[in-house]
């Protein structure tokens, strides 16, 4: 049951109505119910995981606030607690990884052997839902807030089904207590929330899966296109990927607002980034921000030596990556981040200015670049990409779905750049009843006519 | 109850905004679009013709079988049906409205076993703008997915992936004195490589319906069925469950033309799936003459 699908909206709108007509206490209840009911949807027999990690969650919370004082006790809680969240999340996403590279390895030396693969699909959200059990109780280790008692509302917490196929990953104390104590029925909430939703529709389906038609075209059958129309496409990709993603969690956000629970903002226009630290602290905030609290400021964060600093954020882009896949080219992917990331520090040490803009596109094409590691897989691809570029250049393919894109780009940069350059005029429209609903029936209308519906697949979901 | 009123307000004013533009842009595409298309779609299923033959299928209908030259050297009045892209669906779709006109005593069906896997079964859309008035499309929307028939009432949905074919075919001015056929201009192909090509599909419940509703349909109304494979450059592999579906009808006969031998196959090709028009031209003789005994059947 994907956010873009009609099986969504109708099941959306059942649980929004009986979630309304609930009294307040017991509409977390309702809402646990739903969020099993729409995980067990995708797959069912992956339920039993999701409740075997929250489980360990729940008993390590209550231990390690048993052991309050006893340090000792409470770091080997944290640890094997952990240990036990990322078991499954190793088996699914990096045995497979691990055990190739052990066999590349052997094969180097002329050993022939073949280690048993891993063949089940990957659970729906694990890296996700795993993430946000273990900032729990690194919170809890860290007493930032006592642990939740009632290990049915924890369930809700890691299991809301807004958020656990791609986030935003949650934090304990900003979301439990929402959780138990929803927000009443109230115009801001629902209709900012369905404006959210709306938008996230138009970005996914008139955006996303518009440019996904071009770069699947051009990507899936590289020996037949020049240098030119791949150039085109790893563009087209950057943008595919934000309308994608952001537009994912847009939708889990005004999912969210509209039964009067307020997650993390997850997205906030990155591609007018003027540095990567800056496109960091735009894109996947969620993910960004607890990879900074959890693993970055672990490590020794910035009060250390430069080297260490350079050192700690070059190791916090690697495991981003892995996070994201277990494959070479996301840790290439991560390691460019992070690169970029300490020369731009050398770089601003060195005070240098540039104009604003000269900025934002310098960022716009180093993340694009990155992107092509992120997009293709495997070592023939990603040389033949770069061969092509320089050896095969020429007039891109085109075909008329890129006037759609070109117009769905151009909505989409108004509404960015009056977001981030116009913030008054933006808010002002925003606020306004009549303008925000109208606009929001336009871009409904826009969905209809130019939306692509069929596909209720986003790139995330593969993480 | 304030704060009701005005989420009601609010939702009335998105679906308001939403059906005024939906209703404009109906009046206005219907007027522009669907009545005075010069879109091959719009012309195939409107079509008034006294041909004996029709070819249907995608692109490889539309590229492979030369229309023009079964109609002008062989004396065999004949028209094309064929679209690039298209599926089971839009075959089943764009035949029964042109058969509500035109009494031909011969059907093409060009297929590839793939044709049957569903996964094109949605690219009947194409046709959504003509379905007022046209029960075979309305029908046909309904099988590919029953909330069709709820979607279907906005305008600007039924336009939805229709829109930019149509605008290409403004620009294109499509030609209906080829009758239907779309011959490629030959291009140099060099490195052509020969590969196997896996088309064991599976089989989809409605591309299965749609092809047993054009079988039903050529029984009833005593037309030929010939169901055509027509060359390829690439070697077929898994055609076990394609060849038992054509073969379970008497009144369906098969032609496999897809390993063809042409003399000199790198300048009848435009890529490993299409022939061009020289190409076309020589299959178009080869398939006429099987044709003919099966017509003296």
């Amino acid at each position: 049951m994907s956010f873009t699908s009609l099986s969504f909206l109708l099941f959306f709108v059942i649980i929004l109505i009986i979630n309304y007509c609930l009294p307040q206490r017991y509409r977390w209840m309702f809402l646990l119910g739903a969020s099993y009911y729409f995980y067990l949807n995708w797959q069912p027999i992956y339920a039993i995981l999701l409740s075997i990690s929250i489980v360990i969650t729940y008993l390590a919370g209550r231990l390690l606030y048993r052991d309050t004082g006893r340090t000792q006790s409470r770091k080997i809680i944290c640890a094997t607690s952990i240990i036990l969240l990322i078991a499954p999340l190793f088996l699914f996403k990096y045995y497979n990884f691990i055990t190739s590279t052990i066999e590349s390895f052997l094969n180097i030396l002329r050993v022939s052997i073949e280690i048993p693969k891993m063949t089940m699909l990957l659970p729906l959200g694990i890296s996700f839902y795993t993430f946000s059990a273990i900032g729990y109780i690194i919170d809890c280790y860290r007493n930032k807030y006592p642990p939740e008692k009632n290990i049915f509302v924890l369930a809700l917490f890691i299991s809301f089904f807004a958020q656990i196929s791609s986030g935003p990953i949650p934090r304990g104390d900003q979301l439990i207590p929402q959780l138990v104590k929803p927000e009443n029925l109230i115009y801001d909430n629902f209709i900012k929330g369905l404006h959210k939703l709306i938008w996230g529709f138009f970005m996914k389906l008139c955006v996303a899966d518009r440019i996904g038609i071009y770069v699947d075209t051009v990507y899936n059958n590289m020996e037949n296109h020049n240098g030119g129309s791949l150039l085109l496409a790893s563009v087209l990709y950057t943008i595919q990927i934000y309308c994608d993603f952001a537009g994912y969690s847009l939708m889990a956000i005004g999912v969210a607002r509209m039964l009067g629970i307020r997650l993390l903002e997850n997205f906030r226009r990155p591609y007018f980034a003027t540095s990567v630290k800056d496109f960091w602290s735009r894109w996947h905030i969620s993910l960004s921000t607890w990879f900074r609290d959890y693993v970055y400021i672990p490590l020794g964060g910035n009060r250390v030596s430069k080297r260490r600093r350079s050192a700690n954020l070059m190791t916090t882009f690697l495991v981003s990556g892995l996070w994201h896949g277990a494959s070479w080219n996301f840790l290439t992917w991560g390691g460019i981040h992070g690169a970029t990331q300490i020369g731009e520090k050398h770089w601003n040490d060195s005070k240098e200015k540039k104009r604003k803009w000269w900025k934002i596109i310098t960022v716009f094409f180093i993340v694009s670049f990155a992107w092509v590691f992120f997009r293709l897989v495997t070592n023939h691809e990603i040389g033949m990409f770069w061969n092509k570029l320089f050896t095969q250049f020429g007039f891109p393919f085109a075909d008329m779905t890129l006037l759609y894109i070109f117009i769905a780009i151009m909505i989409l940069f108004i509404f960015d750049y009056t977001a981030e350059f116009k913030s008054a005029f933006f808010s002002k429209v925003s606020n306004n009843f009549w303008a925000s609903n109208i606009l929001c029936g336009v871009v409904l209308a826009m969905i209809a006519l130019f939306g692509v519906f069929g596909s209720n697949s986003f790139i995330y979901f593969a993480f | 109850m304030k704060q009701i009123t005005r989420i009601l307000g609010a939702l009335a004013v998105i679906v308001i905004t939403f059906l005024i533009i939906d209703q404009a842009f109906g009046l206005m595409a219907d007027k522009m679009i669907a009545t005075q298309s010069t879109g091959k779609p719009a012309y195939d299923i409107s079509r008034k013709g006294t041909e004996k033959l029709v070819v249907v299928g995608s692109s490889r209908a539309s590229h492979h079988y030369d229309t023009k030259y079964f109609t002008d050297s062989l004396d065999l009045p004949s028209y094309n049906l064929g679209m690039d892209g298209r599926g089971l669906t839009y075959y089943e779709a764009v035949l029964m409205s042109y058969l509500d006109n035109n009494r031909p005593e011969i059907i093409v069906l060009d297929l590839l076993p793939s044709d049957f896997d569903g996964n094109l079964n949605e690219r009947v859309s194409a046709l959504y703008p003509y379905m007022k008035g046209n029960r075979h499309i309305e029908r046909i929307s309904r099988e590919v997915s029953p909330s069709n028939s709820l979607t279907l009432k906005s305008n600007l949905y039924a336009y939805n992936a229709a829109l930019l074919p149509e605008l290409k075919w403004k620009l294109q001015k499509y030609n209906p004195d080829n009758l239907g056929f779309i011959p490629l201009e030959p291009k140099k192909m060099n490195g052509m490589v020969e590969s196997e090509l896996d088309i064991s599909a599976n089989i989809d419940s409605v591309s299965l319906m749609s092809f047993n509703n054009i079988v039903k349909t050529a029984r009833e109304r005593n037309i030929k069925l010939v169901v055509v494979v027509s060359p390829i450059f690439n070697k077929l592999k898994g055609m076990d469950n394609f060849n038992r579906i054509v073969n379970q009808y008497d009144n369906v006969y098969f032609i496999n033309d897809a390993s063809f031998q042409f003399k000199e196959p790198s300048a009848m090709y435009n890529d490993n799936a299409h022939l061009n028009k020289d190409g076309a031209r020589v299959f178009s003789k080869k398939f006429i003459s099987q044709l003919d005994s099966i017509n003296s059947l």
